[in-house]
């Protein structure tokens, strides 16, 4: 099969930026996949597969990050996920009201 | 290394592993393990990651269960984080290069993250750090199992961190291996200074955010006499704290020894000194350093013991106890001075929010308003007087009118005693605080009513300065030589001299050294200090000549400045015992 390498930028639109409800199906996501994707703030950049990566990017409600991915399935990933920060990340919104 | 600063609120200095309370249900034991059990302590820590995952799972399947899938995925989240491989390498590496404990290296990772989301833009993502909090309380009960070491039961000694100590959180401390306190939040009359000033252990409250820097075993020194927290010392400060550890001891020690001598001047003027105490078991420490008695014993702690309000047998039985322990040396009860806003029970509606307590309704302002909680507490203080000498005074009496209020219903509560037929003794001295600057303008005319005064200068001050000392912007305003604050001590001293009735100064500056002598040359022959100070005290006043008193009360009253009048006090006490103080030590 031909290796793909993805890349896209996203806004991060969740009201309380990139907490860890969202970041945690970002992992859950990206851990279903084989190929690796690397999430971009700035200089910051971490692995999408690792929750304390995803906290260090320290991502507020509009900031841009860039992903990069690269595997065999990256583009399926890429498309789950860019799907995620148009507009998955709302059923977390709700969420997030739920007590804990 | 790290320096913090806050409020010091009880002296001393002493230092230990650091327990942090709320965050460790118990403590860290140890900090380093050997490199030879590296590779055992490794597998514990995996074993430990492992069922703490498999407890989470558990928690995952029954949310899911009960409560619907979108409560299981909180914990599905949590369950990412503690299988995280970056986690578990974070914490290995630590074993394995630092040879920290598994515990330890577990508790530093983890505050780490911690400190991370907690500074993550606004609070709602900052109160997500509690999430990462639980996960590490899991872990470090799943390493500890059965050896972990409840907070009611330690076996060695510790400094305790907090962000704000409660009466709830240190009601099941073992206390006999507490060191010191250090919190984030508080002021000089919190739950913290006050437990702290009864254990005479160092403390240093108010330090603002630092448990984040910290985790549970490292070791941290409080100074409770500079008002400085310092985490992980270097060898160098920890020596030197050392040794400021052991000159202290080695003067307290000496001072003790002299406790029996008694406290009079060189020329046989005897001055009184007394012991300010919250808690029976204080007694004792002013007996042992050779108090005249108990000149002022705050009541407060009755009533911010638990939830309901104090019964009558619960203020009986601890007047009692101290009444016993005094044998036969006199003491002053003060009744409840809190705001209303601390008193439990159906009041918090009457501080209203917002408002300026030091302003509102507490203290007799309270006690005035709230009768059956001010009757249950002068019975129980009428009661336990059959037994030793018991005085009572009301706490920030501003007008006459008030005072002639409190004795009415001194006069109702004996006649509800005689009518129960009760043994209890009426015959008592009643007294009131002078903290109020209208008090001690109108001290003659009260003087006329009352059987003593005694100036509670903190408040005193408080009010005359019109400034929170506990107000970093505006504390260094706050000064017990200012030129005011003598004059309204002269004006009741004077009062109190003219009709005859006894004046003590209680309160911080009563403690103050360089404020003795100037105390006595004022008229003052009563003093009540904190139990820690009282050898002090006297050592000052043995010292000291009348005539000298008078000249230093003379000379101060002539400045104008709080900042002279404080420099001119400490130069002449450092004349009058200059073998006494060492340099290093605060005055």
């Amino acid at each position: 099969m031909q290796e793909s390498v993805c890349r896209q930028i996203v806004t991060v639109k969740m009201k309380q930026g990139l907490h860890l409800r969202p970041i945690s199906e970002i992992v859950r996501i990206a851990r279903d996949y084989t190929c690796d994707l690397k999430i971009s703030n700035g200089d910051q950049s971490g692995n999408a597969k690792e929750v304390y990566d995803l906290l260090e990017l320290k991502a507020m409600p509009d900031t841009q990050l860039v992903l990069e991915a690269n595997g065999d399935d990256a583009s399926k990933l890429m498309e789950e996920i860019v799907q995620f920060f148009e507009s998955g990340y709302k059923k977390f919104e709700e969420l997030s009201d739920l007590p804990d | 290394m790290l320096v913090k600063r806050g409020i010091a609120v009880s002296p001393g200095v002493n230092f230990g592993p650091a327990l942090i309370l709320g965050a460790e249900d118990f403590r860290i034991p140890r900090q380093f393990v050997s490199v030879n059990v590296i590779d055992t302590e490794i597998a514990r820590l995996r074993s430990a990651l492992d069922a703490v995952c498999e407890e989470i799972a558990e928690n995952e399947r029954l949310a899911s269960d009960k409560l619907g899938e979108q409560y299981g995925a909180i914990f599905a989240a949590h369950l990412q984080m503690v299988s995280s491989p970056r986690l578990r390498e974070e914490i290995e590496t630590l074993i394995r290069e630092k040879c920290y404990s598994p515990e330890h290296a577990s508790s530093r990772v983890f505050r780490r993250y911690t400190k991370l989301v907690q500074h993550l833009g606004d609070n709602y993502l900052a109160e997500r750090a509690s999430d990462i909090i639980d996960l590490e309380k899991r872990l470090l009960k799943q390493l500890l199992g059965e050896k972990r070491e409840e907070l009611s039961n330690l076996t060695t000694p510790i400094i305790v961190l907090a962000n704000n100590l409660t009466p709830s959180e240190t009601a099941g401390l073992a206390k006999e291996f507490v060191l010191g306190f250090a919190t984030e939040v508080g002021g000089r009359t919190s739950h913290t200074s006050i437990l702290a000033g009864a254990l005479e252990i160092p403390a240093v409250v108010g330090l603002g955010e630092f448990l984040s820097d910290i985790s549970g075993g490292d070791m941290v020194i409080v100074d409770g006499n500079n008002g400085e927290v310092i985490i992980d010392p270097d060898e160098e400060t920890l020596a030197k704290y050392k040794d400021t550890g052991e000159r202290q001891r080695s003067m307290a020690a000496r001072l003790a020894s002299r406790r029996k001598i008694r406290s009079e001047t060189k020329d046989g003027t005897r001055i009184h000194v007394m012991g300010n105490i919250e808690f029976p078991n204080e007694v004792e420490h002013c007996a042992e350093r050779g108090a005249d008695g108990i000149g002022l014993y705050r009541t407060e702690f009755l009533y911010l013991q638990s939830n309901t309000e104090p019964t009558e047998e619960i203020h009986y039985e601890a007047y009692c106890k101290v009444v016993q322990a005094a044998q036969n040396r006199p003491i002053v009860i003060r009744t409840l001075d809190l705001g209303a806003d601390k008193i439990p029970r159906g009041y918090r509606h009457l501080a209203k929010e917002g408002m300026n307590p030091a302003l509102g309704l507490r203290s007799v302002r309270l006690s005035l308003r709230d009768l059956p909680l001010f009757k249950t507490q002068l019975r129980a203080i009428f009661r336990a007087a059959v037994h030793g000498d018991v005085r009572i005074m009301f706490p920030l009496i501003s007008t006459l009118l008030e005072w002639r209020q409190a004795k009415m219903i001194v006069g109702d509560v004996l006649e509800d005693l005689e009518e129960r037929g009760v043994e209890f003794n009426s015959n008592i001295p009643i007294g009131m605080m002078v903290e109020v600057p209208a008090a001690a303008l109108l001290a003659e005319e009260f003087a006329e009513e009352v059987d003593f005064f005694s100036i509670g200068t903190n408040d005193l001050i408080q009010y005359t300065l019109a400034v929170d000392r506990s107000d970093p912007a505006v504390s260094p305003l706050y000064n017990s030589s200012d030129p005011s604050i003598l004059r309204l001590i002269k004006m009741v001293v004077d009062a109190a001299n003219k009709k005859n009735i006894p004046v003590t100064v209680c309160g911080q500056m009563s403690s103050d050294l360089k404020s003795i002598p100037l105390l006595a040359g004022l008229g003052i022959r009563q003093i009540s200090a904190t139990p820690l100070a009282i050898p002090e005290v006297k050592e000052v006043i043995r010292h000291l000549t009348i005539a000298q008193a008078e000249e230093i009360a003379a000379h101060a009253m002539t400045i104008d400045v709080a900042r002279d009048v404080e420099s001119y006090l400490r130069g002449e006490l450092y004349k009058i015992c200059p073998d006494l103080f060492d340099e290093e030590l605060p005055l």
